[in-house]
């Protein structure tokens, strides 16, 4: 991760873009300057490890070179961030499946990645995709603060505190609303069928 | 519903939330740096406040009395008093000034001069003369008139006991006087004969 140029020096998402478009490696060094780490700090919520941040950087870079074109983000930052997301998390789950098959069985971080990705079967995809939906109609239900705090907990993996500081609230004030978020998803939840474990 | 399905749910979320969280994150972050801003510039100001204030202190000029002073001078009844910088030899050897608020006449100085420097009574002021008027002559060559609008070089010329010479650092201690004299006075220069 390079170090941060001054605001004023840093190219729009819409110049970054057309960089992509053209085909032009500049592009990844100005994303990277522009939101190294912005990213960075998105993975390392969720890997605590300051090597595998850099890869998954690394890894988003390239994962946004493959696909722009032919897509072209409306907003430049949510994208590199829900990529980013993806492949921390999908980093952090291969570590934990690591942790239980013998090491001697295991080449690569990136082999277990690789299976993982085609791991998901189709009612799984399906499951998924249904809580996704009922996740997002039960979010509507909430006021923006809850909102802010569900998105920050569960989709960045902030601490509380960090949290906190974002919605200017006090921690144990946190902590009442994701009780009172928890409760309620649950409840929402499993009046549609949903199994909780 | 597992942990991971949760998780990769959540990773499904509108873009309008995960857009609104950034955005709050980003004020509250602009906030933080405004706020951590606003914490220094009242340090900064304090601190500009505490070194102005001893600045301050420190020119706060000492009153001497000097009522015996003026009757001695012969100065005029109506002469303010002003602040006049004093040099003097501090025990150390080392040249330091106060300001006094004082009637700024030649003996005047010269008496308090002798009293930061510890001069004792043996060491007197003999006289004190002033030259470097612009003189304007006329068309005999006798003196017209004394005129200032030249800017004229004046000098103060003092006769002093030699008695100073058996005091330490006398040297300096004449140095200081010249410069209680020409600094910030109407003189320009000071010459000072021994005898």
């Amino acid at each position: 991760m390079t170090h941060q140029k001054p605001q004023e020096d840093l190219l729009t998402d819409d110049r970054i873009i057309d960089l992509y478009w053209d085909r032009n490696e500049t592009a990844i060094r100005e994303t990277d300057l522009k939101y190294g780490r912005f990213l960075y700090s998105i993975a390392y919520h969720i890997l605590h490890d300051k090597c595998d941040c850099e890869e998954c950087c690394n890894d988003t870079y390239l994962r946004v070179w493959n696909a722009v074109p032919p897509e072209r983000p409306t907003v430049l930052r949510l994208f590199l961030a829900k990529i980013i997301r993806g492949i921390a998390f999908n980093r952090l789950t291969a570590k934990n499946r690591q942790k239980r098959v013998p090491a001697h069985l295991i080449d690569d971080m990136d082999d277990v990645e690789y299976f993982l990705q085609g791991d998901r079967s189709v009612e799984e995809e399906v499951a998924v995709k249904e809580l996704a939906k009922n996740i997002n109609d039960y979010i509507k239900t909430l006021t923006q603060i809850q909102q802010h705090i569900f998105v920050g907990r569960y989709y960045f993996s902030e601490s509380v505190e960090e949290i906190a500081k974002t919605v200017q609230m006090t921690r144990s004030n946190i902590y009442k609303q994701l009780n009172q978020i928890k409760q309620g998803l649950k409840i929402y939840l499993e009046e549609r069928g949903e199994k909780i474990d | 519903m597992t942990e991971e399905t949760f998780l990769n749910a959540v990773g499904l979320l509108d873009d309008c939330y995960i857009e609104a969280y950034l955005q709050a994150k980003e004020n509250a972050a602009k906030r933080a740096r405004s706020v951590t801003l606003k914490r220094w510039s009242l340090v900064a100001a304090c601190l500009a406040l505490v070194i102005l204030a001893s600045y301050a202190v420190s020119y706060i000029p000492v009153e001497y009395d000097t009522g015996d002073m003026i009757e001695n001078s012969h100065l005029h009844s109506a002469q303010l008093k002003s602040n006049v910088w004093i040099y003097y030899v501090s025990d150390r050897g080392w040249i330091r000034r106060e300001r006094v608020k004082m009637y700024a006449s030649t003996e005047n100085r010269f008496d308090v001069w002798k009293e930061l420097n510890h001069i004792g009574e043996d060491v007197k002021l003999l006289s004190s003369t002033v030259t470097g008027y612009h003189y304007v002559y006329d068309e005999n060559g006798e003196v017209f008139a004394v005129s200032f609008e030249d800017d004229p070089e004046l000098t103060v010329h003092l006769t002093v006991s030699a008695n100073i010479c058996s005091y330490d650092h006398y040297e300096k201690m004449l140095k200081c006087l010249k410069r209680t004299l020409v600094n910030h006075s109407s003189y320009d220069q000071c010459e000072i004969n021994l005898v």
